[in-house]
């Protein structure tokens, strides 16, 4: 893209260019500074390649979950932000229950959002650490396929970490 | 209350990344499909490259007064507390040395039979190697490393043959073992190179020119490993750092830090910032103290001899290995 001289962009008065993202789930919408959007590559690919209209659907993400990504960009594209300020701003993002936090990584991870999907996964990672399995086993969705027997097995290789857990 | 979707596997991958050792082996539990992918050698070789970033441990070597049992003990906030192998049940640690670290695994030697151990102290996991060639009982010297192309460990072993080594033994553990007075007096047949990995855990030949002077596997030096290659610091009288590539399997020679005093002094070579670096432990008479110079090599070509000198203040955001 070829940027106008200087002169001509101050004639036209400059307006900030802007994008709106939609929900799809509940068909919320935002609309954001594009300079702010264009932090997900996946968007940024979109814009590079014009394949993105007046408003950008986003499929599988909700508007509280879509919410919390934009204002992660905004504050990252904020110049002024020390790195102090983003960390707070980080955790604050990310104290949600471990479902928000699940979404969360998962819109991340659509949307190629690196810093995003790094601070939520340690959240994540952090919130599961002291669980017991069978609790972690639950939260993701996943069916045992193991027989008691194989399970048993399982938890006798490392019976020390299992110490203090059920 | 369970999540809608599954999570695709680099997600999952990349979340249980950062999780402690300790977490992971109970969540080995979950499911055939989570045990599977925590066991994967490119999920563990993940994990590590996402722990080296946050952590650091510090290893004290030392031995028990009592019954002469090696003890490591990691020192995260300086006092040696925490006895590293105290769960390693079964694990006999009765005249065995700490050869080399490498990726997070140890490797320990004994110190006058072909035993071989690595250990995991995270897992609290253990390897007993099997025995090496029956013959060529003599151990000269040893490497450990992790190999980045393969993300396999290796071990690395030359053994020198000694007349005596060709009258065959009926047990590994009968009491071959000459003293160093007596090899003395026998002459080295030959020397040959033998290497171990982990993945197959076995032994094979290896078909590689031994460097004369490497340093005796007795030495307290510890061995360093950086990208795939392992060295040795050559003994004062021969200043040269010797190298094994596992991927070729090819001794290299690089030469020293060249300064005359520098034989005057102590030197360990260790790892920083992932090149190698030379200390050197220094002392001064007057005022009477002792300091360290660290060098660092600036580049991995070998055959270069060049050397920085790193201040001691350019080191606290390295990390550094012995």
């Amino acid at each position: 893209m070829a940027s106008a001289p200087e002169n001509e962009k101050n004639a036209s008065a400059p307006e900030k260019k802007t994008l709106t993202l939609k929900s799809m789930i509940n068909n919320e919408e935002f609309v954001v500074d594009e300079h702010v959007a264009l932090q997900s590559v996946t968007i940024k690919n979109m814009v590079d390649s014009d394949c993105a209209g007046d408003v950008i659907p986003v499929p599988t993400i909700s508007g509280e979950i879509l919410a919390l990504v934009i204002e992660y960009c905004k504050n990252h594209a904020n110049p002024s932000a020390s790195e102090d300020d983003l960390k707070k701003a980080d955790a604050g993002i990310v104290a949600k229950d471990i479902y928000t936090l699940i979404d969360l990584v998962l819109a991340a991870n659509f949307l190629d959002i690196k810093g995003l999907l790094e601070v939520t996964s340690q959240k994540i990672a952090d919130s599961i650490k002291d669980l017991p399995h069978q609790d972690v086993r639950e939260i993701f969705g996943v069916e045992n396929d193991y027989t008691p027997e194989e399970e048993a097995a399982v938890r006798a290789e490392h019976d020390w970490a299992f110490e203090g857990f059920p | 209350m369970a999540i809608e979707q599954e999570l695709p596997q680099d997600l999952l991958m990349e979340i249980l990344s950062r999780l402690p050792v300790k977490s992971l082996l109970r969540l080995k539990s979950v499911s055939k499909y989570w045990f599977s992918l925590i066991q994967n050698p490119s999920f563990i070789h993940l994990h590590h490259n996402c722990s080296k970033k946050k952590d650091c441990l510090v290893v004290m070597r030392h031995r028990n007064d009592c019954d002469g049992n090696l003890i490591l003990s990691s020192v995260p906030d300086k006092t040696p507390t925490h006895d590293l192998f105290e769960s390693f049940e079964g694990l006999n640690l009765k005249d065995v040395n700490l050869i080399a670290s490498s990726n997070g695994l140890f490797f320990l030697a004994h110190f006058y039979k072909p035993k071989f151990v690595i250990c995991n102290p995270a897992t609290k996991e253990f390897r007993i190697l099997p025995d090496p060639f029956h013959h060529a009982r003599h151990t000269s010297h040893l490497g450990f490393v992790f190999d980045p192309n393969t993300k396999d460990y290796k071990v690395v072993r030359v053994a020198t043959l000694y007349e005596s080594d060709l009258t065959p033994y009926d047990a590994y553990d009968s009491p071959y073992v000459a003293s160093d007075k007596d090899l003395l007096q026998e002459i080295p047949i030959d020397e040959k190179v033998h290497r171990y990995d982990l993945s197959t855990d076995c032994w094979r030949k290896v078909d590689a020119g031994v460097p004369k002077y490497l340093p005796s596997v007795s030495s307290y030096h510890f061995r360093n490993s950086l990208n795939g290659v392992f060295y040795w610091l050559y003994p004062c009288d021969y200043p040269m750092i010797i190298g094994f590539r596992v991927l070729d399997e090819l001794f290299e020679e690089m030469p020293m830090l060249d300064i005359s005093w520098l034989d005057c002094f102590p030197c360990t070579l260790c790892t920083m910032n992932d090149s190698l670096a030379l200390v050197v432990q220094m002392c001064r008479i007057e005022p009477a103290e002792e300091f360290f110079d660290f060098w660092e090599k600036k580049e991995e070509d070998m055959s270069s001899s060049n050397w920085l000198l790193k201040g001691l203040d350019n080191l606290c955001s390295g990390t550094l290995k012995f």
